[in-house]
Order: structure tokens, then C-alpha cells, then sequence
């Protein structure tokens, strides 16, 4: 594993400016992120669910040393990891064969084989994803709040910081991307 | 149909969420004119207010849900 000092040296060059360090965090990143979504898949099966704020917050404590850390830091840390967070959970739906489209009504099946439907109609992982694909097409700022808010659980003022935008436009960006969303979800339902 | 600019949609659109469900048809049919296309593509978008906000508030409960049910 990386070390915390790496990785904030690596974090702090990067939201000072030297976009060259990417190419040596992100691997860093990902790799920690996949360790630990495993980790966290292994236990869901027992009763636990994932929540990719507390993933991304691990992630976080392992890879950097929060005493060496500003503040802003942790925003742009998750401006990467938002990134990878969803190429990690969008490559292990698919590696677990849910191509399906749509995707309501889905049944979650507990380990004990006891099958309930979900009391909101779950969202198609897959499905997001495409429909994001979309969006950024057409708005790539839209497709990166999203991503920033949903996969990295930031809230609209950290948001906010990683894009340089005001809290006032992350707010508008959001609401307004959702009805994108929305309506290419629809689209695709069969 | 042409496509409708897009800044103009989200202007009418991200206007109207701010105005009363009761009240959104009007508002929408006096600031789309007689533009058809824009108002179609307005409509289109504001059908999921409703559903859009409470949509990916809570991330991982459902991803948790599908990604088991895969």
C-alpha cells in the first residue's frame, strides 16, 4: 500500500496546481478504493450495507496523513476518488452480470435466501451510468456534479470548492441534472 | 422538430421549480410563447419534479439493492 505521506505530498502538489502528479495518484487511489469495496461487498453479504461516504472517508484515513492536511484538500481528494468510486462500482455490477435494463422493482435477495422486494425502486446502477455518460455529452459540468454528489457524497459546498463554482450554481446544476437524468431513466425503462 | 436551446429549457425549467405545482402550467405556457418545441421539451423535463427530489439523495441503500441483485 501507498503511504499516507505519498499521497499527501502527491494531493497536495495537485490541487496547488501540478496536474502532472495525476498520473501517480490515481492508481494509488484506485487500488484502495477496490481493496476496500471488496472488503465492504464481503461484509454486505452478512447484513451490512455500502455507503460510499464512509468508503470514501476510510479511503481517506488510510491514504493521507490528516495531520499534514488543509481542509480543501479532503474536496479534492474526493474530486479524484469520485471518479474511480464509480469505475469501481459500475465494473462490479457488470462483473456480476447485471446488464439488465431498467431496473425497478429489483428484489434484494439476503443471505439467509429470504427475498424482499426493495422498498424504493432501486436505481440501475448500469442504467445511471449510461444515462451520466449522457449528460456529460451534452453538459460535462452537470455529469461531474453528479458524480462529485452521488459517488462521492460531497455536499453541495464541497462541490462547490472542488469545481471553483458557487454553492448558488452547484445547487441549480443539481436540481437541473436530476430531470436529465430523470428523463433519460425513463427512456430506457422497457 | 427542432431541438430546443438548451440554456433557454433549463432557464424556464429551473424557474418553474421555484413556482407552485398549481401555478407551473401557466408559467411555463407564458414564458415558452408560442414556441411548441420549447414548451414540449419543458414539459418533458418538469414531468419528473416530482421524483426528482428525492432522487440520489440516499446513494447507497439502492446501489447496495441492485448491485446484491446482480
Amino acid at each position: 500500500m501507498a503511504s499516507a505521506g505519498q499521497v499527501t505530498g502527491l494531493l497536495r502538489a495537485w490541487s496547488d496546481g501540478d496536474t502532472a502528479v495525476l498520473e501517480q495518484l490515481i492508481p494509488l487511489v484506485e487500488a484502495e478504493l477496490r481493496r476496500l469495496a471488496r472488503a465492504y461487498m464481503a461484509r454486505e453479504r452478512q447484513g451490512h450495507t455500502l455507503q460510499t461516504t464512509a468508503l470514501m472517508n476510510e479511503a481517506f484515513l488510510r491514504l493521507v496523513d490528516a495531520r499534514n492536511i488543509r481542509w480543501q484538500d479532503r474536496a479534492h481528494f474526493v474530486g479524484i476518488a469520485a471518479r474511480l468510486m464509480r469505475r469501481v462500482l459500475v465494473d462490479h455490477a457488470r462483473s456480476r452480470g447485471a446488464h439488465k435494463r431498467g431496473g425497478f422493482g429489483v428484489k434484494v435477495t439476503l443471505s439467509d435466501g429470504l427475498a424482499v422486494a426493495a422498498v424504493q425502486p432501486a436505481l440501475h446502477l448500469l442504467a445511471l451510468d449510461r444515462a451520466l455518460e449522457k449528460l456529460a455529452r451534452d453538459d460535462a459540468r452537470k455529469a461531474k456534479v453528479v458524480e462529485l454528489r452521488y459517488f462521492g457524497g460531497l455536499s453541495v459546498e464541497e462541490t462547490a470548492e472542488v469545481l471553483h463554482l458557487s454553492a448558488d450554481t452547484i445547487k441549480r446544476d443539481w436540481r437541473l441534472a436530476k430531470l436529465w437524468l430523470l428523463r433519460e431513466l425513463d427512456g430506457e425503462r422497457p | 422538430m427542432n431541438d430546443p436551446d438548451r440554456r433557454r429549457v433549463e432557464e424556464i425549467c429551473d424557474a418553474a421549480l421555484d413556482v407552485a405545482a398549481g401555478e407551473r402550467d401557466a408559467f411555463i405556457a407564458r414564458h415558452c410563447g408560442r414556441d411548441r418545441d420549447l414548451q414540449r421539451e419543458v414539459e418533458a423535463l418538469l414531468a419528473h419534479a416530482a421524483t426528482a427530489h428525492d432522487f440520489l439523495d440516499a446513494p447507497l441503500d439502492a446501489l447496495a439493492a441492485q448491485i446484491e441483485t446482480g
